[in-house]
């Protein structure tokens, strides 16, 4: 536990300065919408507010990549190579370390979403929509958000690593990689996931309203596609793993 | 860990192509426990990705690589102590940091005896990796691999580009450190005028082929001239 600990502390403190001028740039915009918002609508405030939230599954794509390009350019593999440590340890850090970037951009924006937009558009929200029900729809989303973002970085490093058996055309490899186990994964999701219909499905309360009535109803979101995704993207996190112990060299 | 095999690395029939090139040629070998082993031979003649295949870093093309009696996996890397001819470590990282990091990755590391070593080696700990010079830096390897309790230390041109005086501080210090009952060497350079002394065992490698090898005292008993004179010979 204390070599990944320590494997995950180092992969922080490479990333720290990217952590930081990321808040700093969601901060900057999100003042400048905080001071505007005397100005611009409330509606449009709101949509600009979520604007950073946009890049950041391109910036974990890129991340992604980097995490071992790096290691390769600046000749560090042959620092992880000589680890007694197992393929999916070395990866697992640079994923643990790729979240913890993810998750506290993404908790950062969404704090500087609701200071921004709680007195202007939030509390003036029609009675019907309560504080709870936004809390609980916000979480679900935040959640699905965050898969949404770890996905691109796992299919990102997987290409990066692929492209590593080639002495030419590495980034054009990676691009062509990561498109082929993008529709692959997905294909074969749709293919497997009646394995897991047993599985129960999701529930989201949702509302409608129509000619000034408001009925709720809740929504069911089949889980088996959405479990088969994730199993393929865990498979091809530790394929990636499995490349970098046995078959990967410097 | 003690050694137990008569034998730390037996390679047998090594190959490895590089797009098409043949960098090593079916190499037979069998390296003797407890001894250190020059490895000599010109530029391109294979050392160095002998070395790395030996150390996991690199896959063989073909044959068969066994280390300790043991087929090459993860677990085997913590007996195994490589310094990479490169600069291989972050350059943010200070010697602390790196000793650190090592101690943690490494069972068989001793943090009390790398704070000996870095300070017999006029380094300090807060040095940063990024502003040391070559010699330096080539001194803070050293460390690492003398600070761990391993059988087997695996060196690829420890001395290269390396001033005269730091070259002999890092010998000095390596036999200093070095114990023969527990360890073994295997070190490749081009220094081997001031290296050769340090030899039990001689390999001269040339594109990818062992040329000669035996045991140092012998080959030079036999032919009567240095290892420096006998590599010249070998590879005229």
């Amino acid at each position: 536990m204390k070599s990944f600990i320590s494997l995950y502390k180092k992969e922080i403190r490479s990333m720290l300065f990217f952590i930081a001028v990321s808040i700093l740039i969601v901060l900057a915009w999100e003042v400048f919408l905080f001071y505007k918002s005397s100005v611009w609508p409330n509606e449009l405030i709101l949509g600009l507010s979520f604007l950073p939230t946009s890049f950041f599954p391109l910036i974990m794509l890129w991340q992604g990549y980097q995490s071992y390009r790096h290691e390769w350019k600046d000749d560090t593999i042959y620092m992880l190579l000589t680890l007694p440590s197992p393929g999916w340890k070395i990866s697992l850090a640079k994923l643990a370390a790729g979240f913890s970037y993810y998750l506290s951009v993404v908790l950062f924006t969404a704090l500087m979403i609701f200071l921004i937009n709680d007195k202007s558009f939030i509390s003036q929200l029609p009675s019907y929509i309560s504080r709870s029900y936004i809390y609980k729809t916000s979480f679900l989303l935040g959640i699905a958000y965050i898969i949404f973002g770890m996905t691109p970085y796992i299919l990102s490093q997987f290409s990066c690593l692929v492209s590593r058996f080639y002495s030419r055309f590495k980034g054009l490899i990676s691009i062509v990689v990561f498109i082929l186990t993008n529709y692959l994964i997905y294909r074969t999701a749709s293919i497997i996931s009646p394995i897991f219909n047993w599985l129960p499905d999701i529930p989201v309360k949702g509302f409608n309203v129509s000619m000034g009535e408001v009925t709720f109803q809740t929504m069911y979101i089949n889980s088996a596609p959405i479990i088969s995704l994730l199993l393929l993207i865990i498979f091809v996190f530790y394929l990636g793993s499995f490349l970098l112990e046995k078959h990967l060299e410097v | 860990m003690e050694l137990t095999a008569s034998n730390v690395v037996e390679l047998k029939n090594l190959q490895k192509k590089y797009s098409g090139v043949k960098a090593l040629k079916g190499i037979d070998l069998d390296l003797p426990a407890g001894k250190i082993t020059g490895l000599i031979g010109p530029n391109g003649s294979g050392k160095s990705t002998m070395l790395k295949i030996i150390a996991g870093l690199t896959q063989a093309t073909g044959g068969q690589v066994k280390v300790f009696d043991k087929s090459l996996n993860y677990k085997i890397k913590n007996e195994i102590a490589f310094l990479p001819e490169i600069n291989h470590f972050y350059d943010w990282m200070s010697i602390e940091e790196i000793i650190n990091f090592t101690n943690k990755q490494f069972s068989n590391f001793d943090t009390e005896k790398a704070a000996e070593i870095t300070e017999f080696m006029n380094l300090k700990s807060e040095m940063k990796i990024k502003d040391l010079s070559k010699g330096m830096v080539g001194r803070v390897k050293l460390i690492l691999a003398m600070s761990r309790d391993v059988p087997l230390i695996i060196m690829d041109e420890p001395l290269a580009g390396i001033d005269p005086k730091s070259r002999a501080q890092i010998l000095e210090s390596l036999i200093s450190e070095y114990n023969a009952e527990t360890q073994s060497i295997i070190l490749s350079t081009h220094e081997v005028l001031e290296a050769e002394k340090f030899f039990d065992y001689v390999i001269f490698l040339e594109q990818g082929k062992i040329k000669l090898q035996g045991n140092a005292d012998d080959l030079r008993r036999e032919r009567k001239k240095s290892i420096q004179d006998i590599s010249k010979e070998v590879f005229m």
